[in-house]
């Protein structure tokens, strides 16, 4: 039977409220969290149908249930009866499980999903496909010196503690199998998983499915916290603290040579100018950039795409020959921001120092790295007046990188300023600039820039185009008193000055 | 353009860096261009994704989009016009190459076309992102597609295509004929044709579908007319579906899921739905053969076929209606010749023995048809509808079907219960019931069934009380009670004189008063018959009993009178029989005789049996109706093995001279002698006695019509003329179907009997008057 017929079994019986059969299925190991090809995960199934004893089951075994995604709210809102409705709200998970950690959704998927480019290089007890850098930056006891390596314990258990490394979300054992995960969890290292899996066997005894699961959450959480952090310590030390700088003397095979035979294994060695970074291609796809050269049969990626294996073999590769230098033109970033770029890929660090938001929005446009852009976007517009960059550069790049965020912040910004901007040459020319944009657009009547600061004009000058609604009021003579507020004095004029400037640029709106 | 130096220019601080550097348009195009080449030549493990892309982007940042994306349309059109169109062209016209190799060829050409444009749209990936994208124009890759399309395939009146097309088509005429061709390159071929965009879908959506469908018609029409030649249905069947199932798997290798349903319409079209009438009237393993030996395959395989071209089954309908109604019309040949086929009947039971074996046909006929609906067709409802419809067609064509009905019935009663279980009795009776269901004119069958009831009932002998009383709750449940009503009251009749008779037994007993013959005690059982419901001609006679069957006549007129008060009774010695012991020389016998016979022996010969008498002193002496007697005395002097008495001159004729005594040299093998009368078994009426059938059943229906009439007028009060002509239609349906003749002369009559009024205005509406 494949993976999906057991599956569909498993479906079948929690929509039946078959819980020997879901007991047997899920023991055989089936993700209990996967989704069949509705979207219904068997957790659903089984509350929409009404079987009370199903759903304890799922969740014992670890089904989540969390209302802040569509899946649980659709569970908890489908439940049969309000009996049901209470056990799902009981395990609720949402106050632990943080949705701001896309990283670690990424480290799940690498060894869960089929990814398109292949970065393991190691195969534990011949089935078990790992990362050699990355068993290596969470600090498990493992020889990562070979490409084989077979463990004492069950393959089962071996992968229910690499699961656990790479951060997956879901956790559902024996009880027969925990006291080997805590023997296994102890000889490598791995102290949470050990707590965590002592812990069940203590909880296990005494039935208290609630209290489990929330112990799950809370540890897993915990160890995406960890592994974050040891994978901060592993880059500042072996990604970028490993970085070499290539003197008069040395050739760059050396450098090649030196780099990937490194402890920390690296498989992409990223050159900006002289310095030469050691780098993993499992973090670098998460830049759309990378993704593409990786999957791409160009130079960079041909010979890693020799490999057929569910893994790539180190020993056979020859750095000095094989290993294509992948380089960041200085164009694109300095080591400042290729610093910001790594530190991005290995941990989601988004912090970006306004003074290089405008460098690192490019950057991040050019290596398509959507979250970077829009994290320097934040950057340039909560910090403008330190940035250093003018209204001028920032309006283009958002033009270019196609920001609306900065437009609007640029128009917000004439506006707030504006008889300072309206005389200066290059605000006639951001003028006509965006009125080109228009046309190449074919939207014929406005200019959007202006039509932006004639917007935020109405807000600097608290125009209200809606007349007061109430029956006291004497329109015209609120009409008289609008007009010749100062306001709206000020509003006028400002409009007449852009009229001018329009005319000027020989547009007749 | 607004260009990063002009801008810097209002800078307060000198710029820190260059964000946008000036690049050379046209140099980096020919890099570009030179890349792509390298990519042709599959060569790209060469080349540096970095540096392609950059340029790319470097160009697009520039807004050269419009510039990049043209000339790389343009380089791939040339590359595609210049390269590959003449390589195909070449090999499409070596004739000496084989059509599998040029296949191969094709589908490797865009393949390898694919990968490139693969290539070129991954380093071109900023430009389909930005340019492509806010100019509304289709993704590098698209339009590699539709280049290939447009100067490769499609140039000169579609010549590629053309051919493709039909080297493709001969590839899947020889997948069909069971040559070995590899379907994954027919595959490759087909998912190309898919992939290449078209205004309205693909190129095969376009080009290649409406041919293919084209040859799979002409395919399926010659391989189902070279099947039709051998004149064989079940040979025809078998091999269509063999043909659908494989047509199916095959092309489910390499055709797109999306023309499979358009095929299959097609096959059911072409092999179904133009060829099954055929089939179906083949004589030999045809519809009639598969019905008659109840080929299970064959029909249940042709209610599929049927199925998918048509789930109400019409051609199939309309044929089994068909073969029903001509086996109706022989129906009369075929049973005379199975009876001359059949062992030889005496003349008498002719009559009977035809209508038992021609409802025996419809029954077994009826039976064929049961499984056959049980086991082939699903008991699909239409079919059903259709099978009863026509046998109800069958049975009421022949206007004596309700005295064959009754008949038959009769016989089964008394002849063939005896040799039936009880589970095949009731299945007869069931398949009888059904065949009543289906009889338009129930009142007609009523009349018969009454008269052969009555008769059935009266004979002291008969045990099938149990039989009757089940048929007659089927009759029940399928015309109602008001069907059975009289029915049910001949035998309330039967079993409140049986016990009557027993109660006046007693009676006697305790009374002492026994009327005594020779000193042997005497005893009576009697029928009392409600008039009105016995279809009997209970007249009254002044027949002349013998003083002991009169004495015992009168005791019992006294017992009932005491039990019933104002009830009138008539005697009916027609029916009846007595037992009496008779003694001739030495022996004494048992016989049963009519009451009239009795009566003439106990009258005239009891006390001197030496007594003669002539038929006509016979006649003035008892008073017996002349056709009656002459019947009686036919039986006891001329019937062969019961002359009791001794007629001269011998004849079988009885004229007015006759002389009649008793016959002392009367002898019989048996002590039980039973004295029958002339033509007491039921058998066929002649054309007179039906045509007074029927004039009674008319009469009776003149009534009923009546009855109905008032009782819907007196619901509704008033009503149309059309409405109360179908109401009374629709009444009278479970009995008989009334001619609108009828209705309006009746109509008419209770007009004249102020029953119910026209409207004084509205001609056509009535009023019901109370």
């Amino acid at each position: 039977m494949t993976e999906n017929e057991r599956f569909e079994q498993l479906c079948y019986a929690c929509r039946i409220g078959d819980v020997e059969q879901v007991e047997i299925l899920v023991s055989s190991g089936i993700d209990v969290n996967r989704l069949d090809e509705w979207d219904y995960s068997p957790l659903i199934l089984a509350s929409l149908c009404g079987h009370l004893n199903v759903v304890k089951l799922l969740l014992k075994i670890g089904a989540i249930c969390d209302r802040d995604t569509f899946q649980g709210e659709r569970c908890i809102y489908g439940a049969l009866n309000d009996e049901i409705r209470n056990i799902l709200l009981g395990y609720d998970i949402s106050k632990s499980v943080n949705e701001s950690q896309p990283f670690s959704a990424h480290i799940h998927r690498l060894i869960s999903a089929r990814t398109a480019v292949n970065t393991k290089d190691m195969l534990l007890n011949n089935s078990i496909p790992v990362h050699r850098w990355y068993i290596r930056s969470q600090q498990v006891g493992i020889s990562i010196d070979r490409s084989h390596v077979t463990l004492n314990y069950d393959s089962k258990i071996v992968g229910q503690l690499i699961k656990f490394v790479y951060l997956s979300p879901q956790f559902h054992v024996n009880e027969s199998d925990l006291k080997p995960l805590v023997q296994c969890s102890e000889e490598f290292g791995i102290a949470s998983f050990q707590q965590l899996c002592n812990e069940y066997l203590e909880l296990s005894a005494q039935n208290d499915i609630k209290k489990l699961s929330k112990l799950r959450h809370k540890i897993q959480f915990n160890q995406s916290l960890h592994a974050r952090d040891l994978l901060k310590e592993f880059v500042e030390t072996h990604v970028l603290g490993a970085k070499i700088e290539l003197g008069p003397s040395t050739d760059i095979s050396s450098v090649k040579e030196q780099l990937f035979k490194l402890e920390s294994c690296p498989d992409i060695i990223l050159r900006l100018g002289n310095a030469f970074y050691p780098a993993h291609r499992s973090m670098m796809v998460r830049s759309g950039y990378f993704d593409l050269m990786l999957q791409s049969s160009f130079a960079e990626a041909s010979r890693y795409n020799e490999f057929t294996d569910v893994i790539f073999h180190r020993d056979q590769i020859d750095p000095k020959e094989d290993i294509q230098v992948v380089s960041l033109t200085e164009e694109i970033a300095d080591q400042r921001l290729l610093e910001i770029l790594l530190r991005y890929v290995y941990y989601d660090e988004t912090t970006v120092p306004a003074n290089l938001g405008l460098e690192t929005l490019y950057m991040s446009d050019q290596l398509l790295v959507d979250k970077l852009k829009t994290m320097a976007a934040i950057a340039i517009t909560n910090d403008w007046k330190s940035t250093g960059y003018s209204l001028y550069e920032i309006l283009e790049a958002a033009w270019v990188t196609r920001v609306h965020r900065l437009e609007t912040f640029v128009a917000h910004e004439f506006a707030k300023h504006f008889d300072h901007y309206v005389t200066q040459p290059e605000f006639k020319e951001a003028v006509m600039e965006s009125a080109n944009r228009i046309q190449a657009r074919q939207a014929v009547d406005s200019i959007e820039l202006i039509d932006d600061i004639r917007f935020y004009l109405t807000r600097v000058y608290s125009i209200d185009f809606e007349k007061p609604y109430h029956p006291e009021v004497d329109y015209e003579k609120w009409e008289i008193q609008q007009m010749n507020s100062d306001n709206v004095i000020q509003y006028n004029r400002c409009l007449q000055e852009i009229e001018n400037l329009l005319v000027e640029c020989g547009f007749d709106a | 353009m607004l260009g990063g130096n002009e801008i810097r220019k209002s800078k307060i601080r000198t710029p820190k860096k260059t964000f946008l550097s000036q690049v050379d348009y046209e140099k980096s195009w020919e890099q570009l261009d030179e890349a792509i080449k390298q990519i042709y030549q599959k060569n790209a493990s060469t080349l540096s994704f970095e540096e392609l892309y950059r340029k790319t982007y470097n160009l697009v940042l520039r807004k050269q989009g419009k510039f990049l994306y043209d000339n790389i349309y343009n380089s791939i059109k040339s590359h595609l016009e210049n390269d590959v169109q003449p390589r195909i062209i070449q090999f499409m016209e070596d004739d000496q190459i084989d059509k599998f190799v040029l296949l191969q060829k094709m589908s490797t050409e865009l393949n390898d076309h694919l990968l490139s444009m693969r290539m070129i749209s991954d380093f071109a990936m900023y430009l389909d992102r930005v340019y492509v994208k806010e100019a509304h124009l289709p993704l590098i890759y698209d339009t590699g597609l539709q280049l290939f399309r447009d100067y490769v395939i499609l140039p000169n009146d579609n010549k590629v295509g053309k051919k493709v097309i039909k080297l493709l088509l001969q590839s899947i005429d020889e997948i069909r004929s069971n040559k070995i061709v590899d379907k994954f390159l027919i595959k490759n071929i087909i998912f190309m044709f898919e992939s290449l965009p078209d205004e309205a879908g693909s190129y095969y959506d376009t080009y290649v579908e409406p041919d293919f469908l084209e040859d799979s018609r002409l395919y399926f029409e010659k391989v189902s007319s070279e099947l039709l030649l051998e004149q064989n249905g079940s040979l025809y069947i078998s091999n269509i579906i063999r043909l659908i199932e494989e047509e199916k798997n095959r092309t489910a290798l390499y055709l797109p899921l999306s023309t499979l349903p358009k095929l299959v319409e097609l096959m059911d079209k072409a092999l179904i739905a133009t060829k099954i009438e055929t089939v179906l009237a083949f004589e030999n393993e045809g519809l009639s053969k598969w019905v008659a030996e109840e080929s299970e395959f064959e029909l249940n395989s042709l209610y599929k076929l049927i199925g998918r071209i048509d789930n109400e089954y019409h051609i199939l309908r309309t044929h089994l209606k068909r073969l029903l109604i001509s086996f109706g019309e022989a129906l009369d040949d075929s049973t005379n010749k199975a009876i001359a086929d059949g062992p030889e009947t005496p003349k008498k039971k002719a009559t009977t023995h035809f209508v038992t074996i021609w409802i025996e046909s419809i029954l077994n006929q009826r039976g064929v048809y049961e499984r056959i609906l049980q086991n082939c067709f699903n008991r699909d409802v239409n079919i059903c509808k259709t099978i009863d419809a026509s046998f109800a067609l069958i049975l009421n064509a022949n206007k004596r079907i309700s005295e064959y009905l009754s008949l038959y019935i009769d016989h089964f009663i008394k002849q063939s219960l005896k040799e039936k279980s009880e589970n095949e009795s009731e299945e007869i009776l069931n398949k009888v019931v059904a065949i009543f269901s289906f009889i338009h004119d129930k009142d007609v069958f009523e009349k018969y069934y009454k008269n052969h009831l009555a008769k059935r009932l009266l004979n002291p002998k008969s045990n099938s009380y149990d039989i009757e009383r089940n048929l007659i709750s089927k009759f029940k449940s399928v015309a109602g009670e008001t069907f059975v009503s009289k029915l049910s009251s001949m035998f309330r009749d039967i079993n409140i004189s049986k016990e009557e008779s027993k109660q006046f037994q007693e009676q006697l007993q305790q009374e002492d008063v026994l009327p005594l013959n020779n000193n042997k005690k005497v005893s009576m059982d009697v029928n009392v018959l409600t008039h009105l419901i016995w279809p009997l001609p209970l007249t009254e006679t002044n027949v002349r009993f013998p003083e002991i069957l009169f004495n015992l006549k009168e005791q019992y007129a006294a017992f009932y009178a005491q039990k019933h008060q104002n009830r009138r009774f008539n005697w009916a010695p027609n029916f009846g029989t007595v037992d009496m012991r008779m003694t001739y020389g030495r022996r004494t016998y048992e016989v049963n005789m009519p009451t009239y016979s009795a009566i003439i022996i106990l009258a005239l010969f009891s006390t001197d049996y030496k007594a003669q008498y002539t038929y006509e002193q016979i006649h003035q002496e008892l008073q017996i109706p002349e056709n009656d007697l002459k019947r009686q005395l036919l039986s006891i002097s001329v019937a062969p093995k019961t002359r009791l008495l001794v007629k001269r001159p011998m004849s079988k004729e009885i004229n007015t001279e006759d002389i009649f005594q008793i016959n002392e040299k009367f002898q019989s093998p048996q002590i039980k002698i039973k004295v029958l009368t002339v033509s007491t078994a039921s058998k066929l009426e002649n054309d007179q006695q039906r045509s007074s059938t029927l004039t009674e059943v008319n009469k009776d229906r003149k009534f009923e019509t009546d009855a109905a009439i008032v009782r819907i007028m007196k619901a509704r009060k008033t009503l149309t003329h059309n409405n109360l002509m179908n109401e009374t239609i629709k009444q009278l349906a479970n009995r008989f179907s009334p001619p609108p003749s009828l209705i309006k002369q009746r109509i008419e009559s209770l007009l004249e009997k102020e029953y119910m009024e026209r409207d004084s205005e509205e001609r056509n509406l009535y009023h019901y008057l109370a």
